[in-house]
């Protein structure tokens, strides 16, 4: 009978992550012809849909979670790619700390703990967010993080080539600040995640650094306004102003109903749309899109 | 410290106590020689009858009843008083058949224990083993014996690495079987010769956390390749005099430790597969 117990427990469930290839498809392949009647119904919809995810940063603090998950799990592989779980550092300047590999440890040894080679499997990510408390930011404040603030559960699978490329989860009235020049904003976010990270992430890799997609399905608030998002949009975190959203018009007249979609950049003061005829450059301030020979349409 | 080496001392000072005692003041005359009666008991189907006690240096073994021996292995506890508490463990034998030429056995037994890393964590483990055996006796001269031996393992740990609490379990299925001839070269000189083979390792599973916030739960799975097709090839003897008994065997490649049902890779012990147990029955 134990032996039936103990063997029950000797299988991995991993939850089937959601299937974004569809959306990946969409971002390579727009399908939509864009002209003045679609950019007339959609461009208040882009606009504010960039400034909410512009202003709340919500991708970041999506993002940094997922670094921090990364950076534990990196200072716990040895250079093999094996997991070594609370292996610490005997003798030397980092005694008693953690570690994985004797590198770890100058003048000491790394021992003990349980290692895992090449190990497979499912993280499950727990987070409290930190709140709108303005203390957060001194030096050296260090309260237990309270729950009352919401929280993000995350699903990440780890395979022997790193993180799997996607990250899914919920928040759960996720508070947070976002710094601005002199002054905090009170952000949140309630609702579903899904992030793509392009690929498998290696141990090392930097996650700032990769072009990565998200589907929000949720409310995202910001500075005492409420905002309801069922987007996707892809950042390069190191790239602050890099922003690109992936816009679904409905095919008129279709039944069952059908949806376009066409893809919309922001890199600073530019914005360009791409769609199935190839790319052109647009300004939303000024209601129109135009290629070299100049104004193509306006809305 | 001082403390733990104490209790090693002691435990091996009554171990040896308990054989000599056996060696020299048996209430019965020690029944030793190589016999239809007193036949090995290690990788065989036989057990002890009832009544009859078997104290060695690597087990101490009671016959309850004629078909049920109850073993608890030495080294278990030695190790375990050495490296932090010492680990119980208790193995029931029952030879349920022996008639004729065969005999059939089947075992259940446990060890549990835990064992103290370097930042004053604990890593608990608790291995369960169960074993089916047959012996075939050839001819009054030869023997032969096969099993098979299917053993969970299981280990926790609450652990504070760094900064980092780490806690979890880790979860791990081994089956081994083994084959071994036995020539009785005399009456007191046994040739023994032993293969064992673990064609199947389960996966490590483990189940653990990460502290901290963001704070994560593992659950990771790892290939254990180095146990797998894991094997050792041991020609040994046994000498059975009127007291003493001594099994002798050097073999080739994984080391099966005896008693914590574990292995340990070839190259760890450049492949030298030691046997040894010196003991009395009486």
């Amino acid at each position: 009978m134990f032996a039936g117990v103990l063997g029950s427990c000797n299988s991995l469930d991993v939850p089937p992550a959601p299937n974004l290839q569809p959306v990946l498809e969409a971002y390579a392949n727009p399908t939509a012809v864009v002209g003045s009647v679609i950019m007339s119904e959609v461009a208040d919809e882009i606009a504010q849909a960039a400034e909410e995810i512009e202003d709340s940063k919500i991708f970041e603090e999506i993002l940094e979670v997922i670094i921090d998950i990364q950076e534990e799990l990196d200072q716990s592989t040895n250079e093999d790619g094996d997991l070594v779980l609370d292996a610490t550092c005997s003798g030397g300047s980092n005694a008693g700390s953690a570690c994985a590999a004797d590198g770890d440890c100058p003048e000491g040894k790394c021992e003990g703990g349980v290692t895992l080679p090449s190990p497979t499997g499912v993280i499950q990510v727990n987070y409290i967010c930190p709140g709108w408390d303005e203390r957060q930011f001194e030096p050296g404040y260090d309260a237990d993080p309270d729950p009352a603030n919401g929280t993000m559960n995350l699903t990440m699978t780890l395979d022997s080539a790193g993180i799997g490329r996607v990250v899914w989860g919920t928040a759960t009235t996720c508070r947070y600040l976002v710094p601005g020049e002199g002054e905090s904003f009170e952000a949140s976010y309630d609702g579903g995640v899904a992030v793509d990270l392009g690929d498998t992430v290696p141990t090392g890799e930097d996650i700032a650094e990769l072009l990565v997609t998200f589907v929000l399905e949720g409310n995202i608030g910001f500075d005492g306004d409420d905002f309801r998002i069922k987007e996707s949009f892809r950042v390069i975190l190191a790239d602050s102003e890099g922003l690109e959203i992936l816009v679904e018009v409905e095919v008129p007249e279709s039944d069952p109903p059908e949806t376009e979609t066409f893809n919309y950049f922001f890199q600073g003061s530019t914005e360009v749309l791409r769609d199935a005829n190839g790319v052109i450059g647009c300004s939303l301030e000024e209601s129109r899109c135009f290629d070299e020979s100049g104004t193509l349409f306006s809305w | 410290m001082f403390r733990r080496i104490g209790n090693t001392l002691l435990l091996v000072t009554l171990l040896a106590g308990m054989t000599w005692t056996g060696m020299a003041l048996d209430p019965e005359p020690a029944r030793a020689y190589h016999s239809y009666e007193e036949r090995l008991l290690n990788t065989t189907a036989y057990s002890l009858h009832r009544r009859r006690v078997r104290l060695g240096l690597m087990q101490l073994s009671y016959g309850i009843i004629d078909q049920l021996q109850v073993t608890t292995y030495t080294m278990p506890w030695i190790l375990g008083a050495i490296f932090q508490d010492v680990a119980p463990n208790v193995e029931l034998k029952s030879t349920f058949f022996d008639r004729r030429r065969l005999a059939l056995s089947a075992s259940i037994g446990f060890l549990t224990g835990t064992v103290a890393q370097i930042d004053d964590s604990k890593v608990r483990y608790f291995l369960l083993p169960i074993a089916l055996a047959s012996s075939v006796r050839i001819n009054s001269d030869v023997s032969v014996h096969l099993g098979t031996r299917f053993t969970a393992v299981t280990g926790g740990t609450d652990a504070q690495a760094g900064d980092d609490p780490v806690a979890g379990a880790a979860v791990v299925d081994f089956l081994q079987l083994w084959g071994m001839a036995e020539w009785r070269l005399s009456r007191v000189v046994a040739f023994t010769f032993t293969v064992r083979w673990v064609p199947y390792v389960s996966d490590v599973v483990v189940n653990g956390s990460l502290g901290g916030n963001p704070s994560a739960d593992l659950q990771l799975q790892a290939a254990v390749d180095d146990l797998r097709n894991a094997f050792a090839i041991i020609p040994g003897f046994v000498f059975s005099w009127d007291h003493a008994n001594i099994r002798l065997g050097v073999g080739y490649s994984d080391f099966f430790v005896d008693g914590f049902y574990l292995i340990i890779p070839g190259d760890v012990l450049s492949n030298v597969a030691p046997e040894f147990d010196i003991f009395v029955r009486f």
